[in-house]
């Protein structure tokens, strides 16, 4: 289901940043230069998709059933990622914003092509975002730049785009990484879906989600020579599968590895372990609006009761990072620490407090349809026995638990991919919002994210954005223990692919 | 004969018609619905009430049934709900024939080896053939597939790397281009049918070998190997036909948890991922399909067995001319 493939939201999903402090506002990052176009494409690399969506993988970007890794390899954004956190340009070269960061103006690099030899325009960018806009096409991405006022979007001339935004958003260029606004041509329509055309360093020359994909390398891409010159992304459903396929040497390199193999591979020096830090979490979710959530004391003592550190080493095997109870992770540019601390005598005082001196009954929804979820429901039945809380555990299939159980039961598990701090905070935990699982309602939360999005001084945008998340922390509905890291291995034949925003034109691959 | 095949395909459309009706109420009772699995967590009531006036899950269990199987008695097995624009019979038939070609290969392999096997532990009752045999291939019943599938995979695709381990191969890819990744997954489910064969071939053979007649035919001084051959083997092999059918007709359902550990782009791959999709239709087409060979293949032992026994099929004709 959309929120459980990890991965797509570790390089490019959300819109997240280190520092990013070039969207402050108006600032013109200098273009990269044009590297390594001298070398040869050289090998095959062969990477393994999970089939996520069971053969009805498409290629169209922006479509809910987006063909992921080989999306990644055929097309260009606007806007890249550095392995420092910082926005770069890819196929814009420089973007600024007028004084109140409602308009916001893209430069476009020129001189690229795309695959069929189409100069890429101005034109292709807007139809891009009509094709995310497109309300029958159903796109992830729709949501995410709804803050653009998509009929008002402008191109002056070939190179220059101008979004109007409908508020102000400091931050907007950041939500140009989402996979959506991948650029694909003007007027190319459906057979997107299965031709792939884009400005990418992969040309496709074989579809075939449900076999073997393959691509080869664009001879002519903008900028420089891939590493290698073809990649096959081979579709293999099964976890233990995929495994075996890399331990037998059929692939090259398996993304969000399970835990379990990481032992297997640690054996295999011929294979690297690659662990980096991500923004995904699980949440214990507790309804604010019912007894006894209702109460914030409660919700304080359920939080009290979580040994963090003791639950990152059990579940994740150490591979994670302490969570303080907000969704904004350590790798954010506007991340605050909440340090939270075992402590049961407060925790009992909290419940004494709230009428539960003799102790307190609850029932935890739980299931398998995240790895982490019924591990972690099970240790905190544990850690919450000490402070008098008794918690029944329930668990329910995968299933249907979306609908039948999420947001229905008053305390019950969940689990999310990694967001920047705006889209978290925004999506998740605003009053009345459609994924507000706590059903938390809090004015002056509200208010700080809506100063913080028209806030164009970075420091005090900051400062608002950390107030929000102490405030969440304090008195919202969720217990959030811990942020996974991402298991990746790879053969060491393979370079260049070992960091968090690696690019896949930069890859080589050893004889 | 001929209104004994009568009676018999009409009570196997009798038995389609309940298999039918048996798997959509199976799909009716799973938590969900073919709008929450395309969904997940977008699911918005708003959007759910959309995709299900889209999909026209909004009418009545029982009229969908009566529609879908109008249409499909009439050759319009229609579109897959969860696959955009995929009509479910070309995609069916793309996947049977992968599985036909594994299940026909582990088959006639199968069957072959448990016949010989079967055969000589039979006649070598009690030594240490015989004992080795049965205890080998009791073992290899009593794993399951997927500890049989993981471990051959493991010792031939990964540490001997001799074989692929997964299949890494296109559906529509030609036999030859398919049989490297099918020997391991034939392998896996040789073992496992094996024993049942065998066991069958080893005790009637036995039975035949102590009946009257065959002693008899040792009295009367006929070689062994006459006896084996003549005697012995005609009379043992008849009753495993149905041993076997019941094997074969398995090996169509059986492949599942084969084809998901080996990546294997057969019928019982889509029909994991048609039961997660609540893809209705394709879930009926493919049960349909597996209910179809399982009961045309117990005819076709059942015929087979009544052709071969004329003692049978006089005492039938008997019977049934009686009555």
């Amino acid at each position: 289901m959309p929120m459980h493939s990890r991965r797509q939201f570790l390089r490019l999903a959300a819109t997240f940043g280190v520092a990013g402090l070039y969207t402050a506002c108006g600032v013109t990052p200098a273009p990269e230069g044009n590297s390594d176009s001298n070398t040869q494409s050289r090998g095959t690399l062969r990477l393994v998709h999970t089939l996520e969506w069971a053969g009805k993988e498409v290629l169209d970007p922006a479509s809910p059933v987006r063909f992921f890794p080989t999306i990644e390899l055929l097309y260009n954004r606007l806007v890249r990622m550095n392995e420092a956190g910082e926005l770069q340009p890819e196929l814009a070269e420089s973007w600024q914003a007028n004084a109140a960061a409602t308009e916001w103006t893209f430069t476009l690099r020129q001189g690229v092509r795309f695959h069929n030899g189409a100069a890429f325009t101005a034109k292709d960018v807007l139809y891009t975002l009509k094709n995310v806009m497109n309300p029958a096409l159903e796109s992830p991405g729709a949501a995410v730049l709804s803050i653009v006022k998509a009929d008002e979007v402008q191109a002056p001339d070939d190179f220059t785009v101008v979004f109007p935004l409908s508020q102000p958003h400091a931050d907007f260029p950041l939500l140009l990484l989402h996979y959506s606004m991948y650029i694909i041509p003007d007027g190319i329509g459906e057979a997107i879906n299965t031709t792939g055309v884009g400005t990418g360093p992969f040309v496709l020359k074989q579809f075939a989600p449900e076999g073997v994909t393959t691509v080869v390398a664009h001879a002519e891409y903008w900028d420089g020579t891939p590493g290698v010159a073809q990649v096959d992304i081979v579709g293999i459903a099964d976890s233990e599968g995929r495994i075996s396929a890399l331990l037998a040497d059929q692939v090259d390199y398996l993304e969000d590895a399970s835990p379990e193999s990481i032992a297997l591979i640690q054996q295999k020096p011929d294979y690297a372990l690659i662990n980096l830090p991500s923004g995904s979490w699980p949440v214990f979710v507790m309804n604010t609006t019912t007894a006894p959530f209702d109460d914030v004391r409660v919700r304080m003592a359920m939080k009290l009761v979580v040994d963090r550190a003791a639950m990152v080493q059990s579940v994740l095997g150490g591979y994670g990072k302490v969570a303080g109870d907000h969704p904004v992770w350590p790798g954010d540019q506007y991340y605050k620490e909440v340090p939270r601390p075992r402590d049961i005598a407060k925790a009992k005082s909290l419940l004494a407090e709230a009428g539960f001196a003799d102790g307190l009954e609850v029932t935890l929804y739980t299931s398998d349809i995240d790895v982490n979820m019924i591990p972690m429901t099970v240790l905190y039945k544990e850690m919450a026995a000490e402070a008098g809380i008794i918690v029944n555990i329930q668990q329910e299939s995968a299933d249907g638990y979306w609908n039948d159980i999420w947001m229905q039961k008053p305390f019950c598990c969940s689990s999310w991919g990694e967001r920047t701090a705006d889209q978290v905070l925004n999506e998740v935990y605003r009053s009345g919002a459609s994924w507000n699982e706590t059903f938390w309602s809090n004015a002056e939360f509200d208010g700080l994210l809506d100063q913080a999005r028209q806030q164009l001084d970075y420091a005090q945008r900051k400062a608002l954005y950390q107030q929000a998340q102490q405030l969440l922390a304090d008195d919202g509905g969720a217990i959030i223990p811990f942020f996974t890291d991402i298991l990746s291995v790879a053969h060491t034949r393979v370079k260049n692919i070992n960091t968090r925003y690696f690019d896949y034109a930069k890859v080589t691959i050893e004889a | 004969m001929v209104w004994y095949m009568a009676q018999r395909i009409f009570s196997s459309l009798v038995t389609l018609f309940v298999v039918a009706a048996i798997i959509f109420v199976a799909t009716e009772v799973l938590p969900g619905d073919v709008a929450t699995a395309l969904l997940g967590r977008e699911a918005t009531p708003k959007r759910l009430a959309a995709v299900r006036a889209q999909l026209q899950l909004d009418r009545p269990a029982h009229e969908r049934y009566w529609d879908w199987l109008y249409t499909f008695v009439h050759g319009d097995w229609g579109n897959s709900l969860a696959r955009p624009q995929q009509a479910i019979y070309p995609l069916i038939r793309e996947r049977l024939r992968n599985t036909l070609w594994l299940s026909g290969l582990a088959a006639t392999v199968g069957i072959a080896i448990s016949l010989v096997l079967g055969v000589l532990a039979g006649l070598r009752r009690n030594q240490w053939f015989d004992i080795l045999v049965s205890v080998v291939s009791l073992i290899g019943m009593s794993l399951p597939e997927f500890v049989i599938g993981s471990l051959l995979m493991l010792l031939f695709g990964v540490v001997w790397a001799l074989l692929p381990a997964v299949t890494i191969v296109n559906p529509q890819a030609s036999f030859n281009d398919m049989l490297p990744s099918m020997i391991l997954p034939a392998i896996t489910l040789v073992i496992v049918m094996v024993a049942y064969i065998l066991r069958m071939v080893r005790s009637s053979v036995i039975d035949v070998a102590q009946s009257e007649y065959v002693h008899m035919a040792y009295l009367k001084g006929v070689p062994s190997q006459r006896v084996v051959w003549y005697h012995i083997l005609p009379n043992a092999l008849i009753p495993t036909i149905n041993a076997i059918a019941l094997t074969v007709a398995w090996l169509i359902g059986g492949v599942v948890v084969v084809e998901t550990v080996f990546n294997f782009p057969g019928i019982g791959r889509l029909l994991t991922s048609a039961v997660s999709d609540r893809d209705l239709p394709l879930v009926q087409a493919v049960g349909l399909v597996g209910a179809f060979f399982y009961i045309a293949i117990n005819i076709c032992a059942d015929v087979a067995t009544l052709w071969l026994t004329p003692r049978l099929r006089t005492r039938y004709w008997q019977v049934s001319d009686a009555s």
